[in-house]
């Protein structure tokens, strides 16, 4: 089964000073979850995880009266921002939460789980 | 801002890489106003950090870095304006010519796409040129300000409003298909050979940043080269640029008064650079001429200058015919006056006079008044030539009363006394 897994960190914390510096403790983090990641590739369970660019540099892309417009910025002005996510491929919810837990500990900010939902689930 | 005193090393690094990390950040982010001003800023803070702390092992990524940082400031602050306004930038989506192949990343060379971006159609010819001394070249504002003596204010204004019209244009940041390629990288060649007179032809400001301006516009002539190697005119122009350069050092003498060609020290030309001339020309030069654009010709007749020993040695027949080409391609004012000065060289002056003759009645030349001056001042030349130096000396002063230009006033008039001297 599919989740995706978000990983959210407050908006006023990620400053765009440190969004290409780390402190000595964002990179040790950064090196524990990498060795995560290699223990999940290693037992099939990670489809794949990617660290994500400032909100400031997204596009926004909705319809309005005019047609389809892109727009500069974030979907929405957030207190709590999307940061990183990971898709993993497990055999239940209490595996993704296991491992989410593992993420959450090594990185000290909040994971939403999210299933993918499947063939099974279409309308 | 302006950067610490120049340390070469590190200041070739920077404008070599300005293109590249521009590129890298718009590719990704889009918005290429806000990531030009973002490079910008991160150029400066390299130019002040890298002397002294020494040049990190990736400066590429070191600079996107440090530009992607700022490109976030710079974008935050932009939507909290936004919606204190309580209006939402919107771009228009363009559907329909999406680039769905996302291009290699790393190796890729952005300068081509960069100089066809600055130098779009949408933008006047001045706003070109400043664009792309700063988005391609990676001078700073205070540095463009300063070869063109202008402020650095005003010029400011002048590259924000030229980014502002790019982005109300709908430009976009993708390479140029083939079919307006060609006309752009026309613009490209123009706003280059613009600027490079611009640092030649050293009439006003300082005389050591206007000799920036033709390195740079050498080194970019070069990227435009490397970028296009098929493109037999931008061979042409980068061989031009190079053969008139390589008479630098002999085009002034010790009081910095300009040397006319003719009078020239012809053992200081810088045979290297005519030697790299001369072969690029070579290496694109279609003998049946059919393709052969203006900038190879105008190479063709340098390198003609170039291989004369001595002035009299000079194969004036062949000039005068690459002339009357170049008048086809490109029937201005100079290039007619200058064909007349071959044709009286190589077959003397009477020959000269009647094409001179032939020109004015056909162009009407002596009543232009932006050229009638040089009209004067080449039928007094050819005059003078003939042996009648009565009729040069008047010429030479009607000449003298028609400009504006104060030194080549100063220079009509002594050559008037010359003829006054000989007819006496």
């Amino acid at each position: 089964m599919k989740y995706l897994l978000l990983g959210y960190t407050p908006a006023d914390g990620w400053d765009a000073a440190t969004a290409g510096s780390p402190t000595e403790e964002a990179l040790e983090a950064f090196a524990a979850y990498q060795r995560f990641e290699e223990e999940l590739t290693a037992s099939g369970e990670l489809v794949s995880t990617e660290g994500l660019g400032h909100p400031a540099v997204s596009t926004t892309v909705r319809p309005t009266a005019e047609g389809v417009t892109a727009t500069d910025g974030p979907f929405a002005e957030l207190k709590e921002v999307l940061a990183s996510f990971a898709v993993i491929d497990v055999s239940g919810q209490e595996r993704a939460v296991e491992i989410a837990a593992r993420i959450v500990a090594v990185l000290g900010e909040p994971v939403e789980i999210r299933p993918v939902m499947g063939a099974d689930f279409a309308a | 801002m302006r950067r610490p005193p120049p340390d070469a090393g590190v200041e070739h690094l920077l404008r070599t890489e300005a293109p590249q990390v521009l590129g890298a950040l718009t590719r990704r982010f889009g918005r290429f106003d806000v990531a030009e001003d973002a490079v910008q800023e991160a150029l400066i803070v390299a130019g002040q950090r890298w002397p002294a702390e020494g040049v990190p092992q990736d400066p590429r990524s070191w600079l996107i870095r440090v530009g992607y940082r700022r490109m976030v400031d710079l974008l935050r602050a932009e939507q909290a304006r936004h919606r204190r306004e309580q209006e939402v930038g919107r771009t228009e989506l363009a559907l329909g010519t999406p680039e769905r192949r996302a291009a290699p990343t790393g190796g890729t060379d952005d300068s081509l796409t960069l100089l066809l971006l600055c130098c779009h159609p949408r933008l006047s010819p001045v706003s070109q040129v400043a664009l792309t001394l700063r988005a391609v070249g990676g001078l700073t504002t205070a540095e463009i300000a300063r070869a063109y003596g202008s402020s650095e204010a005003t010029m400011g204004t002048r590259i924000s409003r030229a980014k502002q019209q790019l982005v109300r244009g709908g430009a976009r940041f993708v390479p140029a298909t083939d079919t307006d390629r060609r006309e752009r990288t026309e613009a490209v060649m123009r706003v280059l050979y613009l600027i490079f007179n611009e640092g030649y032809t050293a009439s006003s400001g300082e005389s050591l940043a206007r000799r920036d301006l033709s390195e740079e516009a050498v080194r970019l002539a070069r990227l435009l080269h490397a970028a296009d190697p098929d493109n037999a005119e931008a061979a042409g122009l980068l061989a031009l640029m190079l053969l008139i350069e390589s008479r630098h050092g002999a085009r002034t003498d010790a009081d910095g008064a300009l040397v006319p060609l003719e009078s020239q020290d012809r053992t200081r030309w810088d045979q290297e650079l005519i030697r790299e001339g001369t072969r690029l020309l070579d290496a694109v030069w279609d003998p049946r001429g059919t393709s052969t654009g203006p900038y190879q010709f105008q190479a063709a007749i340098a390198a003609l200058h170039a291989e004369a020993p001595a002035p009299e040695l000079t194969d004036w027949p062949r000039i005068a015919m690459l002339y009357l080409w170049l008048e086809r391609l490109t029937p201005t004012a100079p290039v007619r006056l200058s064909r007349v000065v071959a044709v009286a060289r190589a077959f003397g002056p009477t020959r000269g006079l009647t094409l001179l003759d032939t020109l004015c009645g056909r162009h009407a030349l002596d009543r232009d008044p932006l050229v009638r001056h040089h009209e004067r001042a080449v039928r007094a030349h050819l005059t003078r030539m003939t042996g009648d130096t009565a009729g040069a000396a008047t010429l030479y002063r009607e000449a003298a009363t028609l400009t504006a230009n104060g030194a080549e006033r100063r220079y009509l008039l002594t050559e008037a006394e010359r003829a006054d001297e000989a007819t006496t």
